[in-house]
């Protein structure tokens, strides 16, 4: 049983302090997953990930310490952007960040890349983040997502597509 | 270029530094505990209140009442109250 897992036993338990200490764990990667999530939105991020955490300690109990908690925790955290989202009505595809063209270095080619990836739809964006950046498998970012691997799959390739014919298209001078 | 996007894809995120966010985690869970134990003690008053208004309309609460009113009077039962008084006393007031 992993750290996480034993502290979340301890938390189901009333243990205010182990879960403080998943808090810590857990708070950077949850953070950064959601920042992209929010194209860059810091304060919705950190608000959504606070939620995340109070809704996790709510439901502590129902953490069976079967799978990761830091899955179980990413799958909250997604859904509670899902519902922000469509509370919103968040346009994924608006167009409000000017790309760079032609650009090579490692920092412009990140900026390029989050440009692209907050072009695209949410629930691509969060399968190319969970799947690689994030290094879940496609069955645990399918879990994490609540959606069929065959869907994940698909946002996968698909979204992998539409990052790569944008990035081309910025680099090609018009 | 499928290389490099994968390589790109493929870099970690940057994590946030703490700074102030785990205390304002726990800060929002004191909140809610102390949220949900008013509901609690509100609930336990308001399920009190209806028990102590519909017993004396119940059989049983004419004998519990009828009861209380025996012990009220009752020697061993004062006796009793009395040495449980003087057993806190002698807690409280000798030192270990």
């Amino acid at each position: 049983m992993s750290d996480s897992n034993r502290l979340a036993q301890s938390a189901a338990q009333g243990d205010v302090a182990a879960f403080a200490e998943l808090v810590r764990l857990h708070q950077g990667k949850l953070r950064a997953f959601l920042r992209r999530m929010a194209r860059g939105d810091l304060a919705l991020a950190d608000d959504l990930a606070q939620d995340t955490f109070l809704e996790a300690y709510r439901k502590i109990g129902q953490f069976r310490g079967e799978g990761n908690f830091a899955s179980w925790l990413t799958q909250i955290g997604y859904s509670r952007y899902l519902m922000y989202a469509r509370k919103q009505k968040l346009e994924p595809l608006d167009e409000t960040n000017e790309p760079s063209h032609g650009t090579e270095t490692a920092l412009l080619a990140k900026l390029d890349l989050e440009t692209a990836l907050a072009r695209i739809h949410p629930a691509k964006r969060a399968a190319l983040t969970l799947c690689f950046a994030a290094g879940y498998t496609h069955e645990e970012a399918s879990k994490i997502m609540d959606i069929p691997l065959g869907t994940l799959k698909s946002h996968v390739l698909r979204g992998r597509e539409e990052v790569q014919a944008m990035l081309t298209a910025w680099k090609e001078p018009s | 270029m499928t290389d490099n996007l994968d390589l790109l894809l493929s870099r970690p995120l940057d994590e946030p530094a703490d700074a102030t966010f785990s205390a304002r985690v726990l800060a929002g869970i004191g909140r809610m505990r102390a949220r949900d134990d008013s509901i609690e003690i509100a609930a336990w008053v308001l399920a009190a209140c209806c028990i102590a208004a519909l017993l004396p309309m119940t059989g049983a609460g004419q004998v519990v009442a009828l009861s209380a009113s025996q012990l009220a009077v009752s020697m061993p039962f004062a006796l009793g109250i009395a040495l449980l008084l003087l057993t806190r006393l002698v807690i409280d007031v000798v030192p270990e």
